[in-house]
């Protein structure tokens, strides 16, 4: 197994101080844009934004949908069964311990991730199946597309943290952080040291 | 090599020849049984170790198994995520129960837990896990293994996941007995393993052999420096040969683990060693076999070979009398054939030559080499059974006479005629008639002493008695015999049969029947020589004296003349006829001695007599020595001087066989006498070998007819025929014929017929002394003409 430093670079920084919007292009340490990897913004004052009501992660053709989600804390997540067998999800993440023992369709409860934190998901049937949930106490954060760019928008002006995480970096659960000045809309590049 | 047969030879031939190949296949099946033996005990060597690999992989799954259904298990991870050790513990004591494995462990680098089911310190562990983890991460297929604290084992290590792998179950088995005893039944091998960490000595972890073994190979090991893993090696432990793999199980910086797979060699080659020994047992019992074989083979193909060689051996010695068997049809049944037509041919030309060597032709009888061989074997004979035995010679009288008078051819058939008669007279079984030389015959009588043959001997002559008819002629045989036995006479054959001829010649001398040498007839014995010193003696001292027999005219019965007869009377022995010393006297030359002396007295007596009126001529018998001596006419003469005598008054008879010992001296001596005017005669005529013709030649005047031919004249028609003849071609040339052996008036009578002119026998007298012939010469005289009435001449 080939272990591969991470590191991050932050190429430019440009944004605007209201309703500003912050564009960041995620790569890996060789340049290529990097998906999935979650890039958020956290401030000093308080997050104005209530987080969404709820997620939805499906469990598909034995897969979990998405691979990645990104969910500000107290967000609720569904894990509708959209495969005709049953699943049992589970995670003994400390951001969250709970199961989901054997159902089909959409549990009656969704899950409340109330803690920052990464969530590992599994399933107890099917041990190829997995998903992460990154918690992040903040309105402001997304993920990269497959072209690796995240767009943060209605960002507060000022100085803030800029941080990113992605599920395969060399160093486990390491999450980049840089500070970041809003002032207009700005886009900024990472590079970001992953597993392969 | 000398062979003593042909059985042997063929024997030891085939026999080597079978032991060769019997020694050569058994040292190329033992070669083969250890090649093999080996090769496949390394092949053992080499399954076992696939085995074993095998096994380990075997071991590995199932570890492998038992590890991932723990690491699968939810609780188990629950466990985990709550970080609870006593739970992870039990839950791993409780998988380890379930596959029967020695040790497991949890061990989760992210949390920093370590859980171990054995007592083994954390600490020893934690530094070795991460190496079987990371080996385990490169390949989870591959064995892994580790030392913890001396003791091997076989780990497997397993991720939890969860999903994401948050820890390791490893779980292991011991390299211990048990693993060994496993393998051991598997392959049937050896298995000891011994293992090496850090700096400690190698040292056995588990072994199917003894300790003492195991310690063997721990010291082997211990001093080789590096193990060839590829090829197999020879231990030798104790006294046993073991074919041995080193096994490299793993190998670290510093750790090393071995297992030695071994195989005893003899263990192996046991299975063909009882194959081996079956061979040799096979072997033993084909070459008994064998050798009864060739052994009969080489009897049946040099038997028949020997029995030829005892064949011929037997021909050799002469035998012919067994049979060679001609049965067989082979090349030996040819040979066989062969032997014994040689045999019967050597039998036939042996026979036809000992039939010539030992046989007389003519009469069918044997002869005297055969004769000779069989007194040999009979003397031979005698020694054993202490018997005596005595042998007869008969000599024909006047058979040369006959011979050639009535031919060669009438001679041989008389011979043959006489050779039957004589064997008429023996016991066929026993006694051997032989003919020794012409006309002379000997017979072997085996236990028969000297009387007994004189008693059969009268018995032959009496057989011959009756004359012998041939061709219309009648032949009266009359002979000499004498007879010599064995051993009193002599032991030896040759003088055994001259004893016997000698005594022959004394009885044909004598002609007065068979007569048994005595010693004095032998000239060489020391009676003889005396008697022959003391002959010389008897002269001067006058013991010698002469008797005369007259000779009487058959017509007119005048005595014409007298033969002097000598007599010698020995002080001793007495009177001695002149048989017993006249031959010692002629082979010593003392008889010129004696006749000069009888010349000189017969000269005298008839001086003497003349005197007295009787005009009577003496005749004196000369011997072969005077006839070659040239002077004795000249001695003769000077006798008559000196005796006054005259020659009329003398005259001198010579035999045939004197004349003929030197006929041309002797003529010249008779012709000188004659010259001298002395009347010659000759004596015994018909029993030597002279011929008329020859007589013819010689100045006699007188021819004396030999008395055998005489005395039966009358009776047999061949002597009457001999003796007219002789008096016929006598007178044809001017010869008188006196006939001796006149015994009667009958045999006178026919004389006088046949015109003979004088005779002499007993009938007038027999030899009387000298001083006696007056008396008896006045009483012939005074009788005249006794029988003359029977006589028609004589009247005249």
């Amino acid at each position: 197994m080939k272990h591969a430093a991470l590191s991050l670079f932050l190429l430019a920084t440009s944004f605007q101080l209201h309703a500003a919007e912050l564009t960041v292009q995620v790569n890996d340490q060789a340049g290529n844009p990097l998906s999935n990897a979650v890039v958020y913004l956290e401030t000093d004052t308080k997050p104005s934004r209530n987080p969404l009501v709820e997620a939805n992660i499906d469990q598909k053709n034995k897969q979990f949908w998405p691979f990645v989600s990104v969910v500000q804390v107290g967000t609720s997540v569904n894990f509708p069964n959209k495969d005709s067998v049953r699943h049992h999800v589970y995670s003994f993440s400390p951001a969250k311990v709970f199961e989901l023992k054997l159902y089909s369709g959409v549990p009656a409860k969704p899950v409340i991730f109330d803690k920052p934190g990464t969530v590992i998901l599994g399933c107890n049937i099917h041990d190829n199946m997995l998903a992460y949930i990154h918690i992040v106490d903040t309105p402001y954060f997304g993920k990269s597309d497959v072209n690796g760019i995240v767009k943060l928008t209605d960002l507060p002006s000022g100085q803030h943290t800029l941080k990113a995480w992605y599920y395969a970096t060399v160093k486990e659960n390491f999450i980049t952080e840089q500070k970041v000045s809003i002032k207009n809309n700005e886009t900024l590049s990472l590079k970001l040291e992953t597993h392969n | 090599m000398q062979f003593k047969s042909l059985k042997s030879r063929i024997s030891v031939i085939f026999l080597s020849l079978i032991l060769v190949i019997q020694v050569l296949s058994s040292i190329a099946i033992k070669l083969s049984i250890d090649k093999n033996a080996r090769r496949s005990v390394n092949q053992q060597l080499e399954v076992g170790e696939r085995v074993f690999l095998n096994l380990l992989q075997n071991n590995g799954e199932s570890l492998s198994v038992g590890a991932r259904i723990l690491a699968a298990d939810f609780g188990f991870k629950a466990a985990i995520a709550s970080n609870d050790h006593e739970t992870i513990l039990s839950a791993l004591i409780n998988h380890q129960s379930r596959i029967n494995a020695d040790i497991a462990i949890f061990y989760s680098p992210n949390q920093n837990s370590l859980v171990i089911s054995e007592n083994l310190s954390e600490s020893e562990v934690s530094e070795k896990i991460s190496e079987v983890i990371y080996t385990a991460k490169s390949d989870a297929q591959k064995n892994n293994f580790t030392i913890f604290k001396n003791q091997p084992y076989q780990l497997v290590a397993v991720p939890v996941k969860a999903p994401l792998t948050i820890g390791w179950v490893v779980m292991g088995f011991k390299i211990n007995n048990s693993l060994a005893n496993t393998l051991h039944k598997l392959s049937n091998l050896e298995v000891t393993f011994i293992s090496q960490a850090g700096k400690s000595p190698w040292h056995s972890t588990a072994s199917t052999m003894s300790v003492s073994a195991t310690e063997q190979i721990v010291k082997y090991t211990t001093d080789q420096h590096a193990f060839n893993t590829s090829s197999n090696l020879e231990l030798t432990i104790g006294d046993v040969a073991f074919g041995t793999r080193y096994v490299s199980i793993f190998k670290n910086i510093n750790e090393s683990l071995y297992v030695v797979l071994q195989r005893s060699i003899d263990e192996a080659t046991a299975p063909f060693q009882v194959l081996l020994l079956n061979f040799l047992i096979l072997s033993i019992v084909g070459m008994l076999i064998f050798i009864v074989s060739i052994l009969y083979v080489s009897r049946i193909v040099a038997q028949p070979i020997v029995e030829l060689a005892n064949t011929a051996r037997k021909l050799e010695e002469g035998d012919y009398t067994f049979n060679v068997d001609t049965s067989r049809k082979d090349e030996l049944g040819k040979l066989s054939s062969a032997f014994s037509s040689m045999r019967t041919a050597i039998a036939d030309r042996e026979k036809s030559i000992t039939k010539l060597a030992y046989w007389d032709e003519m009469t069918g009888l044997p002869n005297r080499a055969s004769f000779m061989k069989e007194l040999s074997n009979a003397i031979n004979k005698s020694d054993v059974s202490h018997e005596p035995l005595s042998i007869l010679v008969m000599n024909l009288d006047r058979f040369k006479q006959i011979n050639n008078v009535l031919g060669h051819d009438f001679g041989n058939q008389l011979l043959h005629a006489v050779s039957i008669r004589i064997s008429q007279v023996f016991r066929k079984d026993n006694d051997l008639v032989a003919r020794v030389s012409g006309d002379e015959f000997a017979v072997l009588l085996p236990a028969t002493d000297a009387n007994i043959a004189v008693n059969i001997a009268q018995k032959l002559l009496q057989a011959f008695e009756k004359p012998i008819e041939l061709d219309d002629n009648f032949v009266d045989i009359t002979a000499g015999i004498g007879i010599a036995s064995y051993p009193v006479h002599s032991n030896q054959i040759e003088q055994l049969l001259s004893f016997a001829e000698v005594a022959m010649q004394v009885s044909k001398a004598q002609k007065s029947g068979p007569v048994v040498f005595q010693p004095s007839f032998d000239v060489g014995s020391n009676v003889n020589l005396t008697l022959v010193s003391e002959l010389k003696k008897s002269i001067h001292n006058n013991e010698l004296s002469i008797f005369v027999q007259p000779k009487v005219d058959l017509k007119s019965r005048v005595v014409t003349s007298v033969e002097a007869l000598i007599r010698w009377r020995h002080p001793t022995r007495g009177m001695i006829f002149p048989d017993q010393f006249i031959p010692f006297a002629e082979q010593t030359g003392l008889i010129r001695d004696i006749t000069l002396w009888m010349i000189a007295e017969a000269s005298k007596l008839s001086a003497s007599w003349l005197e007295k009126g009787m005009s009577i001529p003496i005749a004196v018998n000369i011997s072969a020595r005077d006839l070659i001596d040239s002077d004795f006419p000249n001695k003769v003469a000077e006798i008559l001087k000196s005796t006054g005598s005259n020659t009329s008054l003398i005259s001198l008879e010579v035999t045939e066989s004197s004349i003929m010992d030197d006929p041309h001296r002797a003529k010249q001596t008779l012709l000188q006498l004659s010259q001298m005017g002395i009347k010659l005669a000759i004596d015994d005529f018909g029993t030597g070998y002279s011929s008329l013709s020859y007589l013819k030649e010689l100045p006699v005047s007188e021819l004396k007819i030999d008395k055998s031919f005489v005395m039966h004249v009358e009776q047999n028609q061949n002597d009457r025929i001999i003796v007219n003849s002789t008096i016929e071609l006598a007178h044809n040339m001017g010869l008188h014929v006196v006939a001796e052996g006149v015994e009667n008036i009958e045999v006178w009578k026919s004389l006088q017929e046949m015109g003979c002119d004088y005779g002499q026998g007993y009938y007038m007298t027999k030899p009387i002394p000298a001083c006696d012939f007056e008396a008896w010469y006045q009483q012939w005289t005074q009788v005249p003409l006794i029988y003359s009435t029977l006589s028609p001449n004589s009247i005249n």
